[in-house]
């Protein structure tokens, strides 16, 4: 069967005007999102995407940081629903806050700048904070670092070679199905915990991994933005040592084997993987209300040569908006557009870079699946191929 | 029990109130004993003790806060922290340094417990008024 997808001229230009001035790069909030667990199944989820990438993540992207850097974070909510970007342990002023009742909300078509300062080094979080409680297990985090240029945790601290970031969430499978009926709030027990999005056997392949090769010292990035406690073992071969907590050194940095991150809170713990060490950072999900273990989730470490594994777990493209409410176009759309077309797939890779012939290009080869076409600096365009 | 049920000893704990000095938000944010009202470029002492049944942990926007003093943390004398936990029974003491003036809500991160009844915003938020 023969399928090919035009591209609307109308659409493309419509948005023409509104992205000119979105050039910086420029966190979105969605509402539309799906979500992959681990066994296979899909959860829908709010949360936040570059607006360049055109999807959204759980959590959103990882924002990075200099220490003493000006900072002006450009957001922009097309979502049907308000939203703000709480910078969580930043120190902003009220202004800045992202707080609903003492700073502003940004409605649905609105425009907001965050500006603030990053004055100290260290792991920060950022999250919706409209309907906490429910915008959060649905999905609107992530996480911020504030990083040295001469690669130390903190003025005077000690230097390493990498950062991991590793933020700790979870989410009830029934609130995401249905955040409407949600109510009430004080009922939602998370019955899926993650490590940067992931959990289970998803953590066990090799781009989730933490490589670390022979010398290296990696900062492991601990954040919470779970219901639940989590409890971190780390095994005597990690040499685990705990240097700073909230974005602040300790008085006295200090060997750890096991450490909790109550919801909110961040750690940073350096590791010095002995040669060879092929184990795991165990990390249980505690119940705050009826203390008990949950679930276990493990950070996997490998020992091979530092070139492989960058340890960048955020980019990894599995949230994404649903695209059936965006373009399904199993007949076609007439249009066309002159410029360069980049289009890529669920995972990010791409799979088209071109221009269109007469307005539509044959996609009847293509799997499958969900796409997201860019045109210059032109807004991103979703679209599903179906055979 | 208003219908003669005996009392079910197995039956999970689902609390549906939380409250910061008897009181739940917004009547927290109401009551001057209820918040914490300072000027700014001064500092103060706060006294937090967890008299509830669930730990809870607290997070304070717009600043970090010294540990002064943690019943069940010890070691965390002198950490510097914008989100801290307090134990069923712990009791802490915070310096808090009020460097820029403002209106920054402190509330629970376990965000179940800022919650009225299953509504949200209530329960165990109320703030700091830092004022100029």
């Amino acid at each position: 069967m023969y399928r090919t997808l035009l591209f609307a001229c109308s659409v493309w230009c419509m948005s023409h005007a509104a992205l000119s001035q979105a050039l910086p790069p420029q966190l979105f909030s969605e509402m539309d999102g799906i979500h992959f667990l681990d066994d296979g199944s899909s959860v829908p989820i709010w949360g936040y995407g570059w607006v360049t990438d055109g999807y959204i993540t759980l959590p959103g992207p990882l924002l990075t940081y200099n220490e003493g850097q000006a900072v002006d974070l450009n957001f922009t909510n097309p979502s049907p629903e308000s939203h703000t970007i709480h910078l969580h342990g930043l120190d902003v002023d009220q202004a800045n806050d992202g707080v609903p009742a003492t700073s502003f909300l940004v409605p649905t078509n609105g425009d907001a700048v965050y500006s603030f300062v990053a004055d100290q080094s260290g792991t920060f979080l950022y999250h919706c904070h409209v309907t906490t409680t429910l915008h959060l297990t649905m999905g609107m985090y992530g996480m911020i670092l504030v990083k040295r240029p001469d690669q130390t945790l903190f003025d005077g601290g000690p230097a390493y070679s990498e950062d991991v970031p590793l933020l700790f969430s979870d989410l009830e499978v029934a609130t995401n199905l249905d955040p409407v009926g949600s109510f009430p709030f004080h009922d939602i027990r998370p019955d899926v915990f993650m490590i940067n999005g992931i959990s289970g056997s998803k953590l066990e392949e090799e781009d989730q991994m933490v490589w670390a090769a022979p010398g290296d010292t990696l900062a492991l990035r601990l954040g919470s933005m779970a219901y639940s406690r989590v409890r971190c073992h780390f095994p005597p071969e990690l040499h685990a040592t705990c240097f700073m907590s909230d974005g602040r050194a300790l008085p006295e940095a200090f060997a750890v084997d096991s450490l909790d991150v109550f919801p909110g809170e961040r750690f940073t713990v350096l590791v010095a993987p002995e040669e060879g060490f092929d184990g795991v950072v165990s990390c249980e999900f505690w119940n705050m209300i009826d203390p008990g273990v949950e679930d276990v989730q493990e950070i996997r470490f490998g020992a091979t040569p530092s070139s492989v594994g960058s340890a960048e777990p955020f980019l990894l493209k599995q949230g994404y908006p649903n695209p059936a409410d965006q373009w399904h176009a199993p007949g076609g759309i007439e249009g066309g557009f002159a410029g360069e077309v980049v289009v890529r797939d669920l995972q990010g890779r791409e799979c088209f870079r071109g221009y269109l012939e007469g307005g539509r290009f044959d996609v009847s080869s293509w799997p499958e699946g969900a796409y997201v076409a860019r045109c210059g600096n032109l807004p991103p365009t979703r679209f599903m191929v179906t055979h | 029990m208003a219908e003669g049920n005996a009392l079910d000893g197995d039956a999970p704990y689902v609390p549906r109130q939380f409250t910061v000095n008897d009181r739940t938000f917004p009547n927290t944010s109401n009551d001057p004993f209820g918040y914490v009202s300072i000027g700014v470029g001064t500092s103060c002492y706060i006294s937090i003790a967890n008299q509830g049944s669930m730990d809870h942990v607290l997070h304070f926007h717009g600043f970090h806060v010294e540990v002064l003093q943690a019943s069940k943390h010890p070691e965390r004398v002198g950490w510097i922290k914008d989100t801290m936990p307090f134990l069923v029974g712990e009791v802490t003491v915070v310096r808090l340094d009020a460097f820029q003036p403002g209106m920054y809500p402190v509330h629970n991160h376990n965000l179940i417990a800022v919650t009225n009844a299953g509504l949200y915003p209530g329960g165990m938020i109320t703030h700091l008024d830092i004022q100029p």
